[in-house]
């Protein structure tokens, strides 16, 4: 290992996501493309930029494919490698991984990635949900299973086997919502209450409206460097990427309410940083649906299993608690652009460990987690930051 | 083989491509062998963990489908109609027709009156049991306090007909916004509030049938019935929407256009104007309200029937010059 580089996060920008945006989606690449490079505290020049990965779900949601060329001729580069990551909603947190691999083992030196998605490109949720339903396993897609259906399975299992209500999950909802408020990129910035989640109406009992993250257009990037100190004094540095899988179908796990790939990324991810929880100051986590919240965090170790809602109830997670998840409101308040989301995860972390998180900073964040997961958890990528 | 239920969710969400509502389950043999399975969505609300039932493979396009079925569940409790005027002309028809193929009838009407005492004891006469329901169809506070009393009742509502009409007809120049309002109020805000009042407990039973009972006058025009044909048109405008967006839920939605009926609204029309009529169309006669409650009856129970006006009208709209 000791003959790997190191490397830092040296920029990151986001659109603020919007629910149905009125840019082009090329228009959208482009933006965050020069938004990233030109916000490098000591410059880059972009020839400096020798890997290219975008991240991006689908050619359903943009309508466009072969995307880092555009973006690689857009910049007028003429030596750079690029391409197209997909890995469900964990496409973001590949990337990363990717390029993290790349740049460590000196591959590449300076990596852009750009993650985007339009999910209002298709006319209504129900088409948007077809299209992310393929991201199951075949025998689910075969059924007609939207993804909430298949967290659904999950979460009332879940309930069953540890006699948590509705309600609980819940508390996830309105703390992600409370969060979204401080922060101007998020999508939904509104205020609910444990009631409106229980009125919201069910999509896929037990799992409500406002169980559910948001359908979401939006595009993040990052720039990553194995020379970070030469572009920035304050890099954030990676410390560990993790990825890891599990069975893609939720009818494939001898534990319904585990989240295997994600107890195993953030185990490696631990280990290889040198650290343990609590040493964590801030957390981005999936949460795709409430429930899916509440195991992270017991997958993670932050609660024993079936207690993971109690650290919402005890404030121990929520913005002024112990240990800050989703101070950006999540994906459940600030969106879930599926390419853009791990992206954006990142994006997040590192101004918080910037200390330019804005309302939503926490305080004296030194070290920070990225929990990215995709389909019901097929694959998980957790990463951890310093600064 | 016995498969046990080990986990499920209600679909109240419409997934494509099939465009349908269901609930989903996880299932395990005695081998330990685990299998996502489809569940019919007449079984909302009744399933439980550790329920046990037998997989059979379902044909659709897509590939087969795993189909579970619980044993031991009572689906084959009373179905429950609604129809709206129900108390007299078509709608007591209706009623008395549905009641025979046995379905508990919520008779709901402007005012509870000897016609509507006569209607409730057919009912109870031809086996069945009816509830009535003072109802202003275009008053929605009405409406939803109506059919919370019916559900309270019995359980859930699977037919809506939205059957009330009134005319107040006259020539266009003649016809004040008072008279304009109150007929497109009853006859078609009337429906969009039974519609919509009811649509949410159909979800969660698993589906349902609107039927809206326009009429032949919502198709070709009638002279002196502009407030009324216009109400009766869109009825069919309702009937399309409502059909394609209902449909995902189980919820079908038919329109009738009946023509001239043998009940005290058509013998309101003066007596030379129906005549007139009469001698235009093929089958020169009224209809009778029996013929249409048949007609209502038939779109129950025939699945296939959804977004379309379906004309009984003795010729009326192949007649020429049309009536």
């Amino acid at each position: 290992m000791g003959s790997e580089l190191e490397v830092g996060v040296v920029s990151a920008y986001s659109l603020k996501y919007e629910l149905r945006t009125s840019k082009e989606v090329w228009d959208m690449i482009k933006e965050v493309t020069e938004g990233v490079l030109g916000r490098v505290d000591k410059g880059i020049n972009k020839e400096e930029i020798d890997l290219v990965i975008v991240s991006n779900f689908s050619d359903r949601f943009g309508g466009l494919l072969h995307t880092a060329p555009l973006v690689i001729s857009h910049l007028g580069l003429n030596n750079t490698k690029g391409f197209r990551v997909e890995n469900a909603c964990v496409s973001g947190g590949t990337a990363l991984y990717l390029a993290w691999n790349f740049l460590r083992s000196g591959l590449a030196r300076n990596a852009l990635i750009v993650g985007f998605e339009k999910m209002s490109y298709l006319p209504s949720s129900t088409e948007v949900n077809e299209v992310l339903m393929l991201a199951g396993h075949p025998d689910e897609v075969l059924i007609g299973s939207p993804f909430v259906s298949l967290y659904a399975l999950i979460a009332t299992a879940y309930m069953n086997k540890y006699g948590v209500k509705e309600e609980d999950l819940a508390l996830v909802a309105v703390k992600n919502h409370e969060n979204g408020l401080r922060n101007p990129l998020a999508a939904m910035q509104k205020k609910i209450s444990v009631e409106d989640v229980m009125k919201s109406p069910y999509i896929s009992w037990p799992l409500k409206l406002y169980d559910s993250s948001l359908i979401t257009d939006g595009a993040a990037a990052l720039i990553l460097s194995s020379e970070p100190r030469k572009y920035t004094d304050t890099p954030v540095m990676v410390k560990s990427v993790a990825l890891h899988h599990d069975h893609p179908g939720v009818f494939q796990r001898e534990d319904l309410t585990a989240l295997r790939a994600v107890k195993k990324a953030g185990e490696e991810a631990y280990r290889s940083a040198d650290v343990t929880l609590r040493d964590i100051d801030v957390m981005e986590v999936h949460d795709a649906f409430t429930i899916a919240e509440v195991i992270v965090y017991e997958m993670l170790g932050l609660a024993e299993r079936g207690k993971g809602a109690d650290l919402v109830r005890n404030g121990v997670t929520t913005f002024d608690g112990e240990i800050p998840v989703n101070p950006s409101g999540g994906l459940k308040s600030k969106g879930h652009p599926i390419g853009a989301t791990g992206v954006g995860m990142v994006a997040e972390i590192y101004w918080q460990l910037r200390g330019e998180a804005g309302q939503r900073q926490v305080p004296d964040a030194e070290i920070g987690l990225v929990e990215n997961h995709g389909g019901t958890g097929a694959t998980s990528v957790v990463a951890i930051f310093s600064r | 083989m016995v498969w046990k239920l080990i986990t499920y969710t209600e679909l109240y969400t419409p997934a494509l491509p099939y465009k349908s509502t269901y609930a989903i389950g996880l299932v395990e043999n005695e081998e330990g062998i685990r299998r996502v399975v489809r569940i019919d969505r007449k079984f909302f609300g009744k399933l439980k963990i550790g329920m046990v039932g037998e997989v059979i493979e379902s044909w659709s396009i897509f590939g087969n489908i795993p189909l579970f079925t619980p044993s031991g569940i009572e689906v084959n409790e009373k179905k429950v109609a609604l129809v709206t005027g129900g108390a007299r002309g078509i709608g007591a028809a209706i009623s008395l027709e549905l009641a025979k193929s046995g379905y508990l009838i919520a008779v709901a009407d402007i005012s509870r009156d000897t016609e509507a005492e006569n209607t409730i004891k057919a009912i109870s006469d031809a086996g069945s049991k009816a509830l009535f329901v003072e109802m202003d169809v275009s008053k929605y506070e009405s409406v939803e306090e109506g059919i919370k009393k019916i559900v309270s009742e019995f359980g859930r509502i699977d037919v809506l007909v939205n059957n009330a009409g009134i005319t107040k007809d006259s020539y266009l120049q003649r016809i004040s916004p008072e008279m304009w309002d109150a007929v497109i109020k009853v006859n078609l805000t009337g429906a969009y509030n039974c519609s919509r009042a009811v649509t949410p407990y159909m979800i969660k039973s698993g589906g349902g049938v609107i039927i809206n009972v326009s009429s032949i006058v919502g198709l070709v025009g009638n002279i002196g019935q502009a407030n009324y044909a216009a109400s009766k048109s869109g009825l069919i405008g309702l009937t399309y929407t409502l059909a394609k967006e209902l449909a995902p839920y189980g919820i079908r939605v038919v329109a009738i256009a009946p023509g001239f009926v043998k009940t005290r609204m058509a013998l309101a029309v003066p007596t030379p104007i129906l005549r007139d009529y009469l001698r235009r169309i093929p089958i020169p006669r009224l209809i009778e309200p029996e013929e249409v409650a048949k007609l209502v009856r038939h779109i129950v129970e025939n699945e296939a029937l959804n977004g379309i006006v379906i004309p009984i009208d003795l010729g009326t709209t192949i007649s020429s010059p049309k009536a």
